[in-house]
């Protein structure tokens, strides 16, 4: 920190210089993947590259609207991370309560079980999944897909969850079970309000987990209309027509859009559940 | 509780199905004839499955080696008393928001080999060679550069995180024994959030380790198989080649990796209590 040798404006310029580098680098390849985007075919087909866009053109964000499916692929990833946040925090919200609150037999095996489930890499089990999926018929499901999202992420769920019960004050709930509370109740009306901090963390961590994710979209679907945002993606860059570089931009500026204005609007809970754990890749 | 069912149904059962794959033939996606640990055998026997378990240990240290030491060198700074900090922070945070498919794609275009900014800007330096993903020499090293864009993020926030319990004190004390600043960072600071960067180490160390997508969507293994790692062969084998058992074996071993990685987690989490 403070240093008696090099001149302390001088480590102060050093630190803002190091810093601007840094975010120029973080956002370059943003900002280029979005100039591409309202540029010209013309213009993106040019060596030396063309920096700024000129003429500005929307076309590109509007051909994807006519692009078979790509509105679709967002309806679905909308539905998948929808489902999963509800699934997750039903299944999850309860069992973190108890894990909290009561002592039974085998609590800690158990809260370890599901934590190592967690550490399952995905990989290794997208094989057996996608076959019990071809054998159950249930390719192309969203309730399977939700229902495969939602058994990735509870562990993790429900940890995050038991660390804000524990932090709610006993007292409350007591006071609302003498008051003729039942426990599902005084948990319902007593603990659920006090948590949502949490809950919106966590489900801000699902919402991008789900968003961003292309393994079980990929092998948990092959019927085009039911393709996620990341495996439309892909399979525009892997189009045999050949892309078009502006278009597959669009489309990925598009994907980006909704983690963005997620994370700027939460940034600290953001923050806050992905620092939590770690997350299958 | 119902959340143990969900769970248990979709990761443990799985894991035996994988398991119970792996000791079968496999034609297409039926399951053959009992073969035991055949499928193990041969790997140990296969040259390539050792050569694509050296390029993920490659990939998985070169990452490790370039995110650690920048999301050391930003927590650092942003851990100084600066103006705009949470403006740089925040900037710096959003490659880490990014899935795999959309990094890749970005990086795709700049590395683009006819209209990217990356030739033009390395034909001005006067650097010729053909410095883009289809290139056997480039890609694996393009993939770790790309992988250190949207991953240094990870650790600058658990750093930064753990630089703010470092007590002012100890930061007095040293500079008053005469510590210069890197002296101190050496004795004062590492020490002090020792264990934040052994398990941030090991966290990532499976991250990378576990990776498919952004290989994938980047090279597809290729060129030449130059990155076709672990992971990538169980992606390729169980998907594309209709090598179901090899993929499902492969993807146990991978397994077993994450296993020996988390132990070393929770002995370094076990450790870091005892202080």
């Amino acid at each position: 920190m403070a240093s008696s040798r090099v001149s302390p404006v001088f480590i102060n310029t050093l630190t803002y210089i190091i810093l601007s580098v840094g975010c120029v680098l973080a956002l370059a390849p943003l900002v280029w993947g979005l100039l591409t985007s309202i540029k010209t075919d013309a213009t993106i087909a040019t060596y030396p590259p063309r920096w700024l866009p000129n003429p500005v053109t929307f076309d590109h964000y509007l051909a994807l609207q006519h692009r078979g499916g790509t509105p679709r692929f967002f309806l679905n990833s909308l539905i998948l991370s929808a489902g999963t946040i509800l699934l997750s925090l039903l299944a999850a919200t309860p069992g973190a309560y108890a894990a909290a609150r009561f002592q039974f037999r085998g609590k800690q095996a158990i809260l370890l079980a599901i934590l190592a489930t967690s550490m399952i890499p995905g990989i290794s089990i997208v094989i057996p999944i996608y076959l019990l999926a071809i054998r159950t018929k249930l390719l192309n499901s969203y309730p399977f897909m939700i229902l495969v999202y939602s058994a990735w992420l509870i562990p993790q769920t429900i940890w995050f969850i038991k660390g804000f019960v524990e932090m709610v004050p006993r007292d409350l709930e007591e006071a609302a079970l003498l008051d003729g509370c039942t426990v599902p109740g005084a948990m319902y009306r007593v603990i659920l309000p006090l948590i949502q901090p949490g809950l919106a963390a966590i489900s801000v961590v699902i919402f991008i987990f789900v968003w961003n994710d292309f393994l079980i979209g990929m092998t948990l679907t092959s019927e085009e209309n039911m393709r996620t945002v990341q495996v439309g993606l892909v399979r525009v860059l892997q189009d045999d027509r050949g892309i078009s570089w502006g278009h597959f931009m669009a489309f990925t500026i598009l994907a980006v859009a909704p983690i963005l204005l997620v994370f700027s609007l939460l940034q600290k809970r953001f923050i806050e559940g992905l620092t939590s754990g770690a997350l299958k890749g | 509780m119902p959340s143990l069912a969900i769970v248990f149904t979709i990761s443990f059962y799985p894991i035996y199905y994988a398991v119970d794959i792996s000791l079968h033939e496999t034609r297409f996606l039926q399951k053959q004839a009992f073969v035991g640990l055949e499928q193990y055998t041969r790997l140990i026997r296969d040259s390539e499955f050792l050569r694509a378990l050296l390029i993920s240990l490659k990939y998985a240290i070169g990452s490790l080696v370039l995110t650690l030491p920048i999301g050391m060198l930003f927590a650092l700074l942003l851990n100084r008393p600066i103006r705009f900090r949470a403006a740089f922070r925040t900037i710096l945070i959003i490659p880490w928001t990014l899935s795999q498919a959309v990094t890749a794609s970005l990086w795709m275009w700049i590395f683009n080999p006819s209209y990217g900014p990356v030739k033009y800007l390395l034909g001005q330096l006067g650097v010729s060679q053909v410095v883009f993903v289809s290139n056997p020499d480039w890609a694996l090293t393009i993939l770790v550069l790309v992988n250190t864009w949207m991953t240094y993020p990870f650790p600058m926030v658990l750093f930064l995180a753990a630089l703010q319990t470092v007590p002012l004190e100890l930061y007095e004390a040293a500079r008053i024994d005469g510590c210069s600043a890197s002296a101190s960072f050496r004795r004062v600071t590492l020490p002090y959030i020792r264990s934040t960067v052994m398990s941030t180490a090991i966290m990532l160390t499976l991250q990378f380790f576990n990776m498919v997508t952004l290989i994938y969507v980047m090279t597809g293994g290729g060129p030449l198989g130059t990155t076709e790692t672990l992971t990538m062969r169980v992606f390729l084998d169980g998907f594309f080649n209709f090598r179901v058992a090899a993929a499902a074996a492969v993807g146990m071993v991978v397994f077993l990796l994450n296993i020996v990685f988390s132990l070393s987690y929770i002995r370094v989490l076990r450790q870091a209590e005892l202080y």
